[in-house]
This record gives C-alpha cells, sequence and structure tokens, in this order.
C-alpha cells in the first residue's frame, strides 16, 4: 500500500550523455520515514526532483496514488500533494520568513483562517522566535534558512513530505528536534516522509532506508 | 489576491530596480501626454483654421486679364473696362459640386409697390418700378434706389445667424411666396399676418448684336427667346431691354431688426438702402420669375469646399461649366499657410518626439525587463517549485508593472498637463519665426488678396492673418484615454516580455542553474 512508486526510472539531465538514475525502484508508504543514503553525486537529489514533480523522468514511471505523474497537473500536485525540503532552501531571500511561509500558505490554498498566526507557530514548532522570522532570509544563518525551509514544507499540511539533507546545517540539539517533529508527522499523522541523508542520527530514525549507489537504489533496511 | 499584495510587495522590496523601470516609464508617459496634449491642439487649431481659412471659395475677377480683354476688344482706342459678371444661373450650377460642404446663396432685387408705403420712401423712385423711369438722364444712377424703394431678398438669412435680426411674430417663409418683413414697414401701413402685397421689379437681357440706338426708339417693344422687352436708351446711348415682373408675396411673419437703417453714414437717405425695406423671402420665389437669360436678380453664392486642397477638382469642375477665364478661383491659402504651418510644423514635431521616445523607450524597457527576469529568475523558480501556476507568476509579474505604470500615469498626467503649455510656446514660437522668415522669402503674391484690384467685396480676403503665437492648450477626455490605452500598452508590453520568458523556463532548470 505505497503512496509513491518509482518504476524502473531512468534520468539523464538535458545535454548530458550520462544517465544519472539507471533503472531507480522504490515504493514510499505513509506512515513510514523513509531515508536515502548514498555517496555525493550518486543521484539523490536527483531523484528527490522527480518525486516533487519539478522534473519528469527519462523513462519509467513515478505513480502517485496510482497516478502517473508524467500525466498529473504537476503544479497542483507540488502545491497540495507534497511538501519539500530543498539542499538550497529555495527561499525567498528578499521576503522574510513569515512572509514566506504565508505565501506557500496562499498558493496551496491553505484552509486556515489566520495564516500569520499560524505561520508565526509552526516557526515557533522548528525554533525560529518571532523576531527572526520578521527578518529577510538574507539576513539568516543556514541553520535558521532551513528551519525556515522545514516550516514551509509542512505548513500546508502536505500527505508526502521530502527533504534533501534537512538536518546537514543544524546542531545536534536542534537536529534531534527537527527529527521529533518528522517521526511525528510520520508516526502519529500517517504522512509519508523521505528524508535524503549523510547523519547516521537521521538513520535511526528511519522505518525504511534506501542506498543509492551510481544511480541504482537498493533497500537496505525494512522495520 | 495574494497575488496582487505579493506584487505590492515586491515592489518594496525591489526599489531600486523598480525605481529605474518607473523613471523610464514616467519619462516615456510625460512625452506622451505632452506630444498628445500639443498634437490634439494643434489638429483642433488646424480644423478651425481650415474652416476659416481654406475653405471659403473666392472667384474673382482678374483685373490684370479684364483690362487686357478690354483693349484687344477696344477698336477706336477708347478703352471701355466693364467689370465681368458671371451670370447667376452659373453661380447657382456651381454649388451643386461634390468637393463642397455646402454652398450659401442669397439673392436680392430692387423692387417696388403702390400698395404700401417704405420707410424713407423716395418718391423719384416710386414710378420706377414702371418701364421707363429707368432712363432717368445720366443723374438718376445712384445705386440699387434707382429703381425701388425695397429689396426683396432671398435666402437672406445671415443676420437671425447672428443674431441682428429676429423673428417678432409669425415665422420664417416655408415655401415660395411667403415673406417677412420688418417691424417698422408693418407699423406704418398697417400689415397684418396673412396679408398679400404685390411688388414689381425689372428683368433685363442682353440686346441682340443687331439692335443699337440706330433702329430702335424709346419705349419700342421687342422680342428675345420669346419674350417681350421694353426698349430704353441710355444718355450715351446704349440700348437696354428690360420687362416688369410681379411678385405677389405674403406676409407670414415680422422680424425685429437691430442691423443699422445704413450701412454708413455717407449714404444717401432713400428708402432703397434703408434696412428697414428689406422683405425677405426665399431665393427660389426670386429666381421663378426670372429667365435663364435674364438679370435683374442679384444671385451671391458663397462655395465652401469639402477640404482646402480640393480647390483644383473644383476650379476645374467650374472651368468646365463654363467660368470665364477673366475669374480666378482661389481660397484664402495666404492667411491659411501663415498660420497653420507653424502649427503644423509643431504637430509634426510633437508626434516625431513622441514617436521616437516610445521607440526608445521600449527598447530600454525591454532590456531593462529582461536583465530584471533574470534576476528574478530564481524568485520565479522558488514560486513555480512551490506550486504556483506559470499563468500566475505572469499576472504577478504584469501587477507590478501595471501598478509602477499606473503611478507614473498619474504623475506624468499631472506633470506633463503643467508642461504642455510652456513646451507648447517654446516650440509654437520657433516655428512662427521660421514661418515668417519664409513668407517674406517670396510668395507674397499668392494669396487672392494680393491679386485683386476692384473685387473687394467679391473676395474679402485679408491676408492680414497674423501667424500663432500663442496656443492654448487643453487636456480633453480623448487625450487621457490615449495617454491611459498607451500606457496599458507599454505596461503589456513590458509583461509580456517577462511572461514570454519565464514560461520557457522549467523551475527545476531555474534552481539548478543557481545551485
Ligand atoms: N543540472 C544538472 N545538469 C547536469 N548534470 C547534473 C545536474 N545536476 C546534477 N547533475 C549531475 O547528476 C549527478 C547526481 O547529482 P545529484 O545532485 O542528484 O547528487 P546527490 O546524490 O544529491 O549529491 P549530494 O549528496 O552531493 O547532494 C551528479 O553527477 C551531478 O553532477
Ligand atoms: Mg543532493
Amino acid at each position: 500500500m505505497s503512496v509513491l512508486t518509482v518504476k524502473n526510472v531512468f534520468y539523464r539531465y538535458e545535454g548530458t550523455k550520462k544517465n544519472v538514475l539507471k533503472g531507480v525502484n522504490a515504493s514510499f508508504e505513509p506512515g513510514k520515514v523513509h531515508t536515502i543514503v548514498g555517496k555525493s553525486g550518486s543521484g539523490k537529489s536527483t531523484l528527490l526532483s522527480l518525486i516533487s514533480g519539478l522534473d519528469v523522468c527519462t523513462d519509467g514511471a513515478i505513480m502517485h496514488n496510482d497516478q502517473d505523474l508524467k500525466k498529473l497537473d504537476r503544479d497542483e500536485y507540488r502545491a497540495k500533494g507534497i511538501g519539500v525540503v530543498f539542499q538550497s532552501f529555495n527561499l525567498l531571500t528578499n521576503a522574510t520568513a513569515i512572509e514566506n511561509i504565508v505565501l506557500s500558505m496562499n498558493i496551496n490554498g491553505s484552509p486556515e483562517k489566520d495564516k500569520k498566526a499560524y505561520a508565526y507557530a509552526l516557526l515557533e514548532k522548528v525554533g525560529i522566535d518571532r523576531e527572526t522570522a520578521d527578518r529577510k532570509i538574507l539576513r539568516l544563518s543556514g541553520g535558521e534558512q532551513q528551519r525556515v525551509g522545514i516550516a514551509r514544507a509542512i505548513s500546508h499540511n502536505p500527505d508526502i513530505i521530502i527533504a534533501d539533507e534537512p538536518t546537514g546545517n543544524l546542531d545536534s540539539t536542534t537536529e534531534e528536534a527537527i527529527l521529533d517533529i518528522f517521526t511525528s508527522l510520520a508516526h502519529q499523522e500517517g504522512k509519508c516522509v523521505i528524508i535524503v541523508t549523510h547523519s547516521k542520527k537521521v538513520t535511526t530514525i528511519a522505518d525504511v532506508i534506501y542506498g543509492m549507489s551510481e544511480g541504482k537504489l537498493a533497500q537496505m533496511k525494512q522495520k | 489576491m495574494y497575488i496582487l499584495q505579493n506584487a505590492l510587495k515586491n515592489l518594496v522590496r525591489n526599489k531600486g530596480r523598480n525605481l529605474m523601470i518607473g523613471a523610464i516609464i514616467f519619462f516615456i508617459i510625460l512625452t506622451t501626454v505632452v506630444s498628445l496634449i500639443i498634437n490634439n491642439t494643434s489638429s483642433a487649431v488646424i480644423e478651425d483654421y481650415k474652416e476659416r481659412f481654406a475653405s471659403e471659395v473666392y472667384i474673382t475677377p482678374d483685373m490684370q486679364k479684364v483690362m487686357e480683354e478690354a483693349q484687344k476688344n477696344s477698336s477706336d482706342g477708347r478703352v471701355m473696362v466693364k467689370k465681368p459678371e458671371i451670370p447667376s444661373e452659373q453661380l447657382l450650377q456651381f454649388a451643386s459640386s461634390e468637393y463642397l460642404k455646402e454652398s450659401l446663396a442669397t439673392g436680392s432685387v430692387a423692387a417696388n409697390t403702390s400698395e404700401i408705403e417704405a420707410i424713407d420712401q423716395d418718391d423719384s423712385n416710386s414710378s420706377g418700378a414702371g418701364t421707363t423711369s429707368i432712363v432717368g438722364g445720366g443723374g438718376m444712377m445712384k445705386g440699387p434706389g434707382m429703381n425701388g424703394n425695397y429689396k426683396l431678398m432671398g435666402d437672406s438669412w445671415e443676420e437671425f445667424n447672428e443674431g441682428l435680426r429676429s423673428l417678432e411674430s409669425g415665422r420664417l417663409p416655408e415655401a415660395n411666396g411667403e415673406a417677412v418683413i420688418s417691424g417698422e414697414l408693418r407699423d406704418r401701413n398697417n400689415i397684418n399676418l396673412g396679408d398679400a402685397i404685390t411688388f414689381t421689379a425689372n428683368m433685363s437681357v442682353e440686346p441682340p448684336s443687331d439692335l443699337n440706338s440706330d433702329n430702335v426708339q424709346e419705349g419700342d417693344k421687342v422680342t428675345v427667346e420669346g419674350m417681350e422687352y421694353t426698349v430704353s436708351l441710355s444718355g450715351m446711348g446704349t440700348v437696354r431691354l428690360q420687362r416688369e415682373v410681379s411678385y405677389p408675396l405674403t406676409v407670414v411673419g415680422v422680424y425685429n431688426d437691430m442691423t443699422d437703417e445704413y450701412a454708413n453714414d455717407n449714404m444717401p437717405k432713400s428708402a432703397g438702402f434703408n434696412r428697414r425695406n428689406e422683405v425677405l423671402t426665399t431665393l427660389d420665389t426670386l429666381i421663378d420669375q426670372r429667365q435663364a437669360n435674364e438679370t435683374g436678380v442679384n444671385v451671391n453664392v458663397t462655395y465652401y469646399l469639402k477640404s482646402p486642397d480640393m480647390l483644383e477638382p473644383f476650379e476645374a469642375e467650374v472651368r468646365e461649366k463654363g467660368l470665364s477665364e477673366l475669374f480666378n478661383v482661389n481660397t484664402d491659402t495666404a492667411s491659411y499657410e501663415k498660420v497653420v504651418k507653424p502649427v503644423e510644423g509643431l504637430k509634426s514635431i510633437s508626434i516625431t518626439f513622441m514617436v521616437v521616445v516610445i521607440i526608445l523607450g521600449s527598447i530600454i524597457l525591454l532590456l531593462l525587463a529582461s536583465i530584471s527576469i533574470r534576476e528574478r529568475k530564481y524568485e520565479i523558480g522558488v514560486l513555480r517549485a512551490m506550486g504556483m501556476k506559470k499563468a500566475k507568476v505572469a499576472l504577478g509579474l504584469w501587477f507590478e508593472i501595471l501598478t509602477i505604470t499606473c503611478f507614473c500615469l498619474v504623475i506624468g498626467l499631472g506633470v506633463g498637463t503643467v508642461a504642455a503649455q510652456p513646451v507648447s510656446d517654446m516650440l509654437l514660437q520657433n516655428q512662427a519665426e521660421a514661418a515668417s522668415q519664409a513668407d517674406s522669402g517670396g510668395n507674397m503674391m499668392m494669396g487672392p488678396g494680393g491679386m485683386q484690384l476692384g473685387g473687394a467685396q467679391l473676395g474679402g480676403a485679408q491676408t492680414s492673418a497674423m501667424p500663432l503665437s500663442e496656443m492654448k492648450i487643453s487636456l480633453d477626455l480623448v487625450t487621457i484615454s490615449e495617454i491611459i490605452a498607451i500606457s496599458i500598452l507599454l505596461a503589456s508590453f513590458a509583461g509580456l516580455v517577462s511572461i514570454s520568458k519565464i514560461t520557457k523556463y522549467e523551475p527545476i532548470k531555474i534552481l539548478m542553474e543557481r545551485n
């Protein structure tokens, strides 16, 4: 019973000859934390960009609830179906943290009445206080930006949360706090959580671990 | 809604860039405002002057040709210059030209009646309506009064338009045979509406060439083209053929007259000149009694061309219809050119200027827009990655540029309106100077005014028109909407550049490029 199924996916960047993904198979389930580990450059971020609907695979298929992402309205899918924490954050650097979250909620059609209050609370939850929330992204540290990115990814309560190195810039205390959030999202709220990571700590919370190597994915652990 | 909000926030977030775009748009709008205001105002001025100077046709005798003609014809060395006349039948024919916007035909006939008494009745005239009175020895020739105490005026309503005359009672003539008279005439003679008065007048015809003072006598009857005429001989032995016609007129109205009784103080106080004795009827009423070959109804037709450049075809047409070479056909082009040339120059300068600025501005705007879109690519990638649709991203960008434009529009309209007047004054002055220099350069003789010697009352052209040195600038609704249209077009144009750029990119590509 998977919410997201990756079927024999190949991917080659436009203008290059080499396949980055060479027949990836995986299935992601609700209520579980999945992690993907692997050497730098092995194709993890690439796979996430396909799962996130930012691009489509060269060959094979990615199914969301049995629907091919290729045929789906991927804008809608990105807006409502998933939340993504990007490796390089991808926040609006000229806007404040709170503006970033509220804008995202607007785009995603969040039903929340008081979006601003909700966004402040959410930021509080990932360890961003009000004063920091009102600062422009440019004036935030890497770790703070990362937490804003996480808050944004979950602000519209998506069923799938995808995170690329979400704790890469965090100290271990904050890392733990963030991981708690991910675990409770999966275990309490039944979300499907997919995390790419190099961190040992992250893998300890994983229900399923995939290993990425040379464009191929292998399942390493199933709880 | 949030798209608009975000767009407004973006304006503040990227102050520097937006100020630059704003400055360019402002400059374009300002130029457009000033140019359009000047252009529209000068168009109005040109139209006005076209109407006033260049559309009225003057058909005037060319006195030089008249003299030459007279010299050619004189057999005994005595040159007799006779002012040429255009047969009234021809004047009326000319009016049917398709080149004319309109033509105003009026006519007058000197008339008499024994049924009523005229104001300042001149009894030397009272019998004058009769066939013999004209004879009077040489001394009697004192103008229209010589053979009539009244003047029957055909379709002569100008004074009513000018407010000098107004209907006091009754109505204006609607059918032939109806007439209005002055209040004074009514009072003197106790005339009531509906009364009929019969006037008499004389029609004359050119005597056949075989008729001369040797073979006819005063009072002889002669038949020309089926009509019987009475012969009268002038002191110099010229033969005149005349017949009497009658005009039975029904009084349908009375007018109040504020014109001077006599056109000037030098006029003899004679009923024929007194304007209170003018009986107003239709031109057709007067003409109906007249044969085509006869004179006696003094017809005056003013022609107005549809546009000044139709003078040539109109002249060709009237020549075709038989206008003698002795006449010149002109409009008051000299005055027109003198006044309008600077305005036309101003108009073309302002339009050229505007076009140049709009093109240059658009190019700069285009560059700026494509630079800024590069800067904003990342932002657009983020929005797209968050799931914002292309159309919404585009709308946001368009909102931004539109807001800047609206802002510039308001300020531009304000500053432009204030600036238009001094700019126009300055340009116009330069143009007027250029025009007056060109004028003194040579074509002084072009105007009808310069040519004509005697026909002052025929061609009332004044070349004394001053070139415009001032033009009242005004901003009308049309101009405002033109400016708004241009601005929105401009904003959309800039927006379109952005939009076409973003639709080219997939979010992943934009984000990848940066990472
Ligand atoms: N836009 C691109 N165009 C061409 N090749 C790319 C592009 N982005 C990534 N690659 C290549 O694809 C391969 C996989 O990159 P990817 O970013 O998926 O690696 P990764 O596993 O996420 O690495 P890391 O752990 O360092 O984040 C790399 O060899 C990389 O050079
Ligand atoms: Mg990566």
